[in-house]
């Protein structure tokens, strides 16, 4: 059980590394911004085993903003890059 | 239990964005299907956060790759060599 979670910690860090060397080598913004994307889905797993592996609760609500806040930011991010704008007020 | 559900998890071997898209969430919501049984099976009570989490992450993953994928379209970046078939190219008008 702490095993697998250690393992489990390990390749998901070993991850976000290979998602942070995306995000600086990226040849193009939509590969960065996907590189910064998975890198948020790692850290809300990696907080979720510190959860588990810490045996508290407390961590629990942190996940829910941090997923949030990931899925903001890359709509936003999608937006400005399809647009330049990330809130469009024509209606048309 | 959590050991079966846990080992699923992704160390996600980046094949860009498709692969970060399906694989990454697959992997986020096999980690918090195991950190539901866990709390479930420590403390005999539902964690309701954690449910909520899975159900956003299920919702908002592909939603966000969608989107990613569909901007990188737009701004005309090219498709690699082998793939010879643009079908949106008759959807969408070139941009200048």
């Amino acid at each position: 059980m702490e095993l697998v979670v250690n393992i489990a910690l390990t390749l998901l860090g070993f991850g976000a590394l290979l998602c942070f060397y995306r995000v600086v080598k990226g040849p193009t913004i939509p590969d960065r911004a996907v590189g910064v994307d998975t890198l948020m889905m790692h850290v809300v797993a990696i907080i979720l085993l510190l959860g588990i592996k810490g045996e508290t609760r407390i961590y629990m609500d942190a996940v829910i903003s941090i997923a949030i806040l990931s899925f903001v930011g890359t709509t936003g991010f999608a937006k400005f890059i399809a647009k330049g704008v990330i809130i469009d007020r024509d209606r048309s | 239990m959590t050991a079966a559900v846990g080992v699923l998890r992704l160390p996600d071997a980046y094949c860009r964005a498709h692969a970060s898209g399906l694989s990454s969430t697959l992997g986020l919501l096999s980690v918090t299907l195991a950190a539901i049984v866990y709390f479930t099976a420590r403390d005999g009570s539902l964690p309701i956060s954690l449910l909520l989490v899975a159900l956003f992450i299920f919702f908002t993953g592909p939603i966000g790759a969608h989107m990613l994928t569909r901007a990188a379209y737009f701004i005309g970046i090219k498709q690699h060599e082998g793939k010879a078939v643009d079908e949106m190219a008759d959807y969408v008008p070139p941009r200048d």
